[in-house]
């Protein structure tokens, strides 16, 4: 526990000393993932669009102009249904608009409008479907917003009925428009994003951290140099997977920092900064098991950052942390189940987004984020054991 | 307690089917300043593994201060302190954090670490720099660190691994006299591995010569010199096709025995070499055999790793930088 501590002690100060590069290191991954792409949905131009006009009415025309004339959307008309649904799903437009026979009639109730929206860029579609909102209102739609991913209790699981392609109008006198939010409480792209960022930089800066150190140690011979002292050889490990830990979970809290700046929101309150924590540090801990099995076991640096990327980058894409992972094609859907990433990315989205946590998703992601990290603990030790021991 | 410091019993260690360390037995007496003498590969740094605990022995056994370095290395590790092969300073702390680093891990109370750190640090000569980051120290400050570093639980075996490599002159002797001062004020036994000759010459009270994984020659400089030749060494240097009849002239007209190595011929001279170099230089001059150079000397350790190894420390050395131009030529 001594040796521990004292080990502790100089990875902490060497990370001190090295603050202004680490710090720098943990604040360019967020910086610019949550300014870039995170305000990426608000500054979309022209994004493509296909109308099938069966009503060619004066309104109809009106609808369109005034949907255009915002810049953000570029319509092109299509007179045939299938052909623009051909379209959308060949990604050529971003979303498909049906307006039906008899919208320009002067009657009390018109027809639905119907929208086919292309879900698995959901940037695109929560620009589209704001300027679609938009025009609506200036219709004299009344607008009902319908929140289908935090009723069903799920951030990310459900894509809307987007998926199946509808925006229904109900049976409202005037017409109407639904809208139902592939995430959340906020239908930010940015929100939903900065989860995903705070546990991706949390889990990979513990792989750079205490592996790497375990690996130059070894390399410069400082190893040697403490396994000479009469210490408990596991101490060397465990050091390196608590200040890895320490040294992520402040990276960590700067991405969440600047994803606060940048105005994301934490809409669990006290209780759910307690979460945050707690499952920022059950990724961390998983790991830099994982960076110590790596640095127990590899000699170069190069070939180091080479595995180390091999499985974080694919971790990262699969967890949702860029996007909701049921957008993912069918076959890689079982990557994202069986990576414990997903879970961490899942369990501090819905504490930013929806304000809570069910006590059952609680209990499943954290078991399977602790089973995750025994595993690579345990794992480590041995491959520490086998090369150091 | 032993009356040895350490004591190795034909110790053997094997990596698969390369034998690094093939049988050594030696005694290292307490105060000694013992070195082992030997170029790259020889199985020095193995050896001192071995007693570090940091690899297995093959088979063999090795006590240091009496106590079995498997079965107490904990003990062991509290007797030694190592200065490894590389500098190996934390070069992000500062000198003073590097010593409370190792007095924390030998499990020291603060006090004592504080009163040890002042008491190195002006062994070092590092006094003023003791709150300056160790990186930013030249190489012989960072050895010296490293040096006080390992003394900070009070070993009584000091291990050093080539530590003097990729210092200049100044460093090197600074080095000595600190180790010097060190086994004599401390009555600190000191061991360390080397390929320098002149260093295991001017520190060493006692040398071992390792090539192969085995000792070669074992006793004080002035011994191993006089082994080789109680006077003079003569040196000659002539192309190859001509060693031979060069040798058979020296036995026709001197009685000396000569031996040879590539293109170097050595003739061991006891007796008085009044004119001897002038003598042997007519008489090659008589009998047209060219020859590129002559040169005589007191015999140095570099003799005595030539006599026993077939080849001068410094050839054995260069080999590695050699081969690859050869295997290039082979082409």
């Amino acid at each position: 526990m001594h040796d521990t501590y004292a080990l502790y002690i100089r990875e902490m100060l060497i990370f001190k000393k090295n603050i202004r590069t680490s710090i720098g290191r943990s604040l360019i991954f967020p910086l610019v993932l949550i300014l870039l792409l995170g305000n990426l949905g608000s500054t979309i131009r022209n994004l493509p669009a296909a109308v099938v006009n069966y009503d060619n009415g004066v309104a109809s025309i009106n609808f369109m102009n005034a949907l255009e004339s915002s810049g953000e959307i570029s319509i092109t008309s299509i007179t045939n249904q299938h052909t623009a649904l051909q379209m959308l799903a060949n990604g050529d437009v971003a979303f498909v608009l049906v307006i039906p026979p008899g919208f320009s009639a002067a009657s009390a109730s018109k027809p639905n409008l119907v929208v086919y929206i292309d879900s698995s860029s959901p940037i695109a579609s929560a620009s589209a479907i704001a300027a679609l909102e938009q025009t609506a209102q200036s219709f004299g739609a009344k607008l009902a917003t319908q929140n289908i991913a935090s009723r069903t209790g799920n951030s990310q699981a459900q894509p809307p009925s987007a998926a199946s392609g509808a925006l229904q109008a109900n049976n409202a006198p005037s017409f109407s428009m639904y809208t139902n939010y592939t995430y959340g409480a906020s239908e930010s792209y940015k929100d939903f994003l900065i989860a995903g960022i705070v546990i991706m930089v949390t889990a990979f800066g513990s792989m750079w951290s205490g592996g790497i150190s375990l690996l130059t140690d070894r390399q410069f011979g400082n190893l040697k140099t403490f396994l000479v002292t009469p210490i408990n050889r596991m101490s060397i490990l465990f050091s390196k997977m608590a200040s890895g830990i320490t040294q992520s979970m402040i990276s960590g809290f700067i991405a969440l920092g600047v994803g606060i700046l940048d105005g994301g929101i934490v809409a669990g309150g006290a209780m759910g900064w307690i979460w945050i924590i707690v499952f920022m540090f059950l990724s961390a801990f998983g790991f830099s098991g994982i960076a110590t099995i790596l640095g127990a076991r590899i000699n170069k640096i190069e070939v180091f950052s080479l595995i180390g990327m091999a499985i974080t980058m694919p971790m990262w894409f699969l967890s949702g942390a860029f996007l909701p992972t049921s957008t993912l094609p069918n076959f890689m859907q079982p990557f994202s189940i069986y990576n414990p990433m997903t879970y961490a990315v899942d369990a501090v989205r819905d504490v930013m987004l929806k304000g809570f946590i069910s006590a059952a998703n609680l209990l499943f992601y954290s078991t399977i984020l602790i089973v995750f990290g025994a595993v690579m603990a345990v794992l480590s030790y041995i491959a520490f054991k086998q090369t150091m021991g | 307690m032993s009356e040895y410091a350490i004591e190795v019993y034909d110790l053997v260690k094997k990596f698969n089917d390369l034998t690094a360390v093939d049988g050594i037995t030696l005694k290292i007496s307490k105060g000694e300043i013992f070195g082992l003498l030997g170029p790259n590969g020889a199985g020095k740094s193995t050896t001192i593994n071995i007693l570090l605990h940091l690899l297995e022995p093959t088979s063999g056994k090795a006590l240091v201060g009496g106590y079995d370095i498997v079965k107490h290395s904990r003990e062991v590790k509290k007797l030694i302190g190592l200065v490894p092969q590389e500098t190996v300073v934390e070069p992000e702390l500062t000198a003073e954090a590097n010593l409370r680093l190792f007095g924390r891990l030998y499990e020291l109370p603060e006090d004592e670490i504080e009163r040890k750190i002042s008491e190195l640090l002006k062994l070092a000569e590092l006094s003023e720099f003791r709150y300056k980051l160790a990186g930013t120290f030249s190489g012989g400050m960072q050895r010296r660190l490293a040096v006080v570093k390992a003394l900070i639980h009070d070993p009584s075996i000091l291990i050093l691994d080539e530590p003097t490599v990729g210092l200049d002159v100044q460093n090197r002797t600074a080095l000595w006299n600190l180790l010097k001062k060190i086994n004599r004020e401390r009555g600190v036994t000191i061991l360390l591995t080397t390929q320098y000759l002149e260093e295991a010459d001017m520190l060493c009270n006692r040398i071992a010569i390792i090539d192969h994984g085995k000792i070669k020659a074992l006793g004080t400089p002035a011994q191993l010199k006089q082994s080789i030749s109680k006077g003079f060494i003569i040196e000659i240097f002539a192309e190859q096709k001509y060693t031979k009849d060069i040798i058979a002239l020296i036995k026709r007209k001197f009685r000396l025995e000569s031996s040879v190595s590539g293109d170097r011929i050595t003739v061991n001279v006891s007796e008085d070499p009044v004119d001897f170099l002038g003598k042997v230089s007519s008489e090659l001059e008589k009998e047209k055999l060219p020859i590129v150079s002559i040169s005589m000397h007191m015999p140095t350790l570099d003799d005595v790793f030539l006599k026993i190894t077939g080849s001068s420390i410094r050839d054995t050395a260069n080999n590695e930088v050699v081969s690859p131009t050869m295997r290039l030529r082979g082409r």
